[in-house]
This record gives structure tokens, sequence and C-alpha cells, in this order.
């Protein structure tokens, strides 16, 4: 098995286990990542997870996931929120954060996101 | 076959033919010695038994009446086994061997030769399932099933290290 697809694998076992502990793992060591790729498999993970720890690493902070400098991981992260089954949690926190987030980037990139879900 | 305390019923003797009361004795194969008719406690009577028991006890008794009948035809005084007693031997082994009671103890074996194959391979199956698990996450490409959160962010780092010095060296 090559090392990208054992990263893959890995991440992907991280986004599902069952520790809570693995989101702080994922948002430490995949989201900071240097590497475009990382990146998008880690905010991907964090999204399929689909908990509220878990969204909000990918939604209000500056730099990650939906807020990601690079448009190609940005972009990604977002068409894996519009996929979503449950969009529940995810609306509430994108409510959340476009009233009371400190960043005026992030606040505006929420507002896009729900833009973009209403019309999905 | 040995030949075991010999009963002197076996040789006694009736100055008649064989009488019509089966109940005290019976002679089902004519066997006679010097002209009269033997009548043999050996020989089993036709009343129906009510027999209720298990395997063991089963097979001694049904060993027990063979031996009765082989022993009936190997006391030398009677002289040597024609063919017609023989056969007529053979038939009766081949009733009771085919009667209820003979194919409830095949019966019996069969089963617990096809439990215990079963029991073996349920008993195994349980180690291989622990492997076959493991198989099918390699194959299936989920081989970090299991590990623990520390574990896996240690191969992740090391993992996304090994992919951005790679990356670096072939210059993207």
């Amino acid at each position: 098995m090559n090392d990208d697809k054992q990263l893959r694998n890995v991440i992907d076992a991280l986004g599902n286990h069952k520790d809570e502990a693995a989101v702080a793992v994922l948002g430490r060591i995949g989201t900071n990542c240097p590497d475009d790729e990382v990146r998008r498999l880690t905010a991907k993970a964090l999204i399929k997870r689909n908990t509220r720890d878990s969204l909000a690493v990918v939604i209000t902070n500056p730099g990650k996931g939906i807020n990601d400098l690079s448009t190609n991981v940005a972009m990604s992260t977002i068409n894996e929120i519009l996929t979503l089954k449950d969009k529940e949690e995810v609306l509430r926190l994108l409510n959340e954060t476009e009233e009371n987030n400190e960043h005026e980037n992030v606040r505006e990139t929420a507002r896009s996101v729900k833009a973009l879900m209403a019309f999905s | 076959m040995e030949i075991k305390s010999i009963s002197e019923k076996i040789f006694k003797t009736a100055s008649k033919k064989a009488e019509s009361n089966n109940n005290a004795h019976s002679n089902p194969f004519g066997v006679n010695f010097k002209g009269n008719i033997i009548s043999a406690d050996v020989f089993e009577t036709s009343e129906k038994q009510n027999i209720t028991f298990k395997g063991a006890e089963l097979a001694a008794k049904v060993a027990a009446k063979c031996k009765r009948l082989t022993n009936a035809f190997t006391v030398g005084s009677i002289g040597d086994m024609s063919s017609a007693l023989k056969t007529r031997f053979n038939n009766v082994l081949d009733k009771i061997t085919s009667s209820k009671i003979g194919q409830t103890i095949s019966g019996a074996c069969d089963y617990l030769n096809n439990h215990k194959a079963v029991l073996e391979l349920d008993w195994n199956l349980k180690i291989v399932e622990g492997k076959a698990k493991n198989w099918l996450n390699m194959i299936v490409g989920k081989p970090y099933e299991g590990k623990s959160v520390d574990e896996l962010g240690a191969i992740m780092e090391s993992l996304a290290n090994s992919r951005a010095s790679r990356l670096q060296e072939v210059g993207a």
C-alpha cells in the first residue's frame, strides 16, 4: 500500500474513531499541515464526522476548512458540507458563526455557505 | 468365539415335536439333535419388548442377543452349521441391524460424529475470526481499525512529513 493511500486510511480512521480526542489530533496535525492534500482530506474527514466539535474546527477557524487559503481546499470542504445528509448541526453552527465570530472574513464565508446550502 | 458355560437347557429334548406354546421356548430354525427337537432358551421370543434405554445399555443388550445366538451354533454337539442355518443366522442379524434399535444405534453414532465436527469447527472458527477480520481490513483498505488515537496521530504525522519531504524533492 503506498504512502498516499495509507495517509488517506489513517485520516479516515481518525475521522471515524469513537474517541473524541481524534478531533483534536486532526485539528492539530491535519489542518495545520503545509500540504494542501492533507488539509483537504482532514477537512473532509472532520465534516463527515458531523459533530459540533469537528464542524467547529473547519467553520469557525480562520485559515482552516471553508476559510482555507487554498481555494481547492476551501471549495472541497464546502462541497463536503453540501453533501451532508444531516445538516442540522452545521446550519446551527453557521448561524452562530455569522453572528458571533470575531473575524470578519470568517463571518462572510459562513454567510456564503449558508446561501449556497439554501440554493442546493 | 469362546464357549462359555453351556446351559443344560440347551440340550433339553422333547419327545414330541415343538409344541405350539412359544412362551416357554422357541426354536425358529427347527434345530434338532439326534432327531429330537431342541427346546433352546437361546432363541428370543416373538413378544415385543418395551425398550427404553440409552446408547450404552442398548448396545450391551444388542450384543448380548447376538452373543446368545452365536453361542447356540458353536456348541460342538449340535454339529456343523449347514448353509441353510448360516443363511437363517445372517437373516436374524440383518433383522436386528435393520430394526429400529439397530438404526437408532447407527444414527446416534453418525450424529455424534457429525456433531463432533461441528463442535471442532465452532471452536476453530473463533480463532479464525480474529485473523479474518484483520485480513478483511487489509483488503478493504482499513488496516487501522482498532488502533488508538495516539497511535493514529503518530502514524499520520509520520506519513504527512514523509509526503512533504517527497514533494519537496520532486519540486511540487
